[in-house]
């Protein structure tokens, strides 16, 4: 015999295969599928596991990082390779904005936001006492060969100046954390800009 | 009891070394990958070859398709059953996916994969009896698959219209991922079919069949819930 026709099953054994499947679902949706995917996390469970962190504020937002350079959500920010706590507006009123970027020992990270061409950033950055090898440059838009212009390059743990961007593009800082523990860095801007965030 | 027949060793080294080919760290349902998303933005024109293997790898990778096609030949014992049920599914994801595309249909495809969720739940119920214990009659297993495979289609045709391919050579590209589609299906099919086979001729099959399908089911509630809590939010 080649063929075999699939068992029907008794009423019984459907009505507990169909609650059993019902039930894991519902289970393993709201304890891992919902938190990882959409940040919903109604049993606690995503937070206790930290898959909340996983998940981006929309999928929207996902997308549109490969085609334009949105801002980068508080949670991305965390998970790179560096770390970074956005400081309350409030109170540095002469800021617009104030970052916290820890530098890992030992690596590199670039901190940047997008300015057209003529657009100014006023800056001021330093650090907590170590001091970090920094280039200041900024890339063109679209640019694909690499290119980039340097605006400052150093070492020091402090920096502050005005930049008028000479281009439309991505302008920012590499700092590089040559020491053997992290270094933490308070960087605050003021201009037309938009942040793009640790790349 | 079960058919002993002895598959030739091209059938399991072939798609072995094929998975070894196309082992990638990422798994998505309808989703298009970075690379791939950055080749369709980026591309102008015919690029035969690409679209191939965007399709194929769509299709092996994509484990909504996967836990249909188990649940869908799942009984079926007989070669032929499995090519005609198989053709069925390529038809309706063919024509779904070309018409699509070509006549600018966009459909949420939140909703389609919910669909494609349920349809997963709709054949692990099946396999279970449940439609002949239920309502005491079975429901033409073949227009189900069909039409199943018509909304498989329409995700993928979906998902396709979000980079505005170009014109030029527009249903050259769709036919060349099209075939990459079948290609891949194939491929995924051995794999299936292999593993099938092979645990047919253990009595664990027969012990284990309903909670096999349960879990398939639940494998589709699963993907139900997940994308129409994505249409809720994002819809």
């Amino acid at each position: 015999m080649t063929h075999i026709n699939p068992p029907v099953q008794s009423l019984k054994s459907l009505i507990i295969a169909s609650a059993f499947a019902l039930l894991l679902a519902v289970i393993i949706l709201l304890s891992a599928v919902l938190p990882a995917e959409y940040g919903i996390d109604p049993t606690g469970m995503g937070k206790m596991m930290g898959l909340s962190a996983l998940s981006a504020p929309t999928k929207d937002g996902n997308k549109a990082l490969a085609i334009t350079c949105p801002v980068l959500p508080p949670q991305t920010i965390n998970q790179a390779a560096g770390s970074t706590e956005t400081i309350q507006k409030e109170t540095l009123p002469q800021w617009q904005d104030s970052v916290k970027i820890i530098v890992p020992a030992g690596e590199g990270l670039e901190y940047k936001f997008h300015l057209v061409k003529g657009a100014t950033l006023d800056y001021s950055w330093t650090t907590d006492g170590a001091k970090l090898y920094f280039d200041f440059h900024g890339e063109p838009k679209g640019d694909k060969t690499g290119f980039f212009k340097s605006f400052k390059e150093s070492t020091d743990n402090q920096s502050n100046g005005t930049l008028t961007a000479p281009f439309e593009g991505s302008h920012g800082w590499y700092w590089e954390n040559k020491t053997r523990s992290p270094v933490a860095i308070i960087l605050n801007t003021k201009g037309s800009y938009r942040i793009l965030g640790l790349l | 009891m079960t058919p002993t027949t002895q598959r030739p060793a091209w059938l399991i080294s072939v798609p072995l070394f094929l998975l070894l080919l196309s082992l990638s760290p990422s798994v998505f349902a309808h989703g298009v990958d970075a690379n791939t998303e950055r080749f369709l933005l980026a591309n102008q024109g015919l690029a035969i070859g690409p679209f191939l293997y965007i399709g194929a790898k769509h299709m092996v990778t994509g484990y909504d398709h996967l836990l249909f096609l188990i649940g869908v030949i799942f009984f079926l014992f007989r070669t032929r059953d499995v090519l005609t049920y198989v053709s069925l599914f390529t038809l309706g994801h063919s024509l779904t996916l070309l018409f699509g595309v070509l006549n600018n249909v966009a459909v949420n495809p939140f909703l389609i994969d919910a669909i494609i969720g349920l349809s997963i739940v709709y054949k692990g119920f099946d396999n279970l009896g449940g439609f002949r214990r239920l309502f005491g009659f079975q429901p033409n297993t073949k227009i189900a698959v069909m039409v199943f495979g018509l909304f498989h289609g329409f995700g993928l045709a979906t998902k396709l219209q979000d980079f505005s391919l170009p014109q030029a050579a527009l249903w050259k590209n769709l036919l060349a991922f099209n075939v990459g589609v079948e290609l891949g299906q194939f491929v995924a099919l051995l794999f299936i079919l292999i593993a099938l086979d092979f645990w047919r001729r253990h009595e664990s099959f027969y012990r284990f069949s309903a909670a096999t399908n349960t879990l398939l089911m639940t494998g589709g509630l699963i993907l139900f819930g997940y994308q129409i809590t994505g249409y809720l939010i994002n819809g």
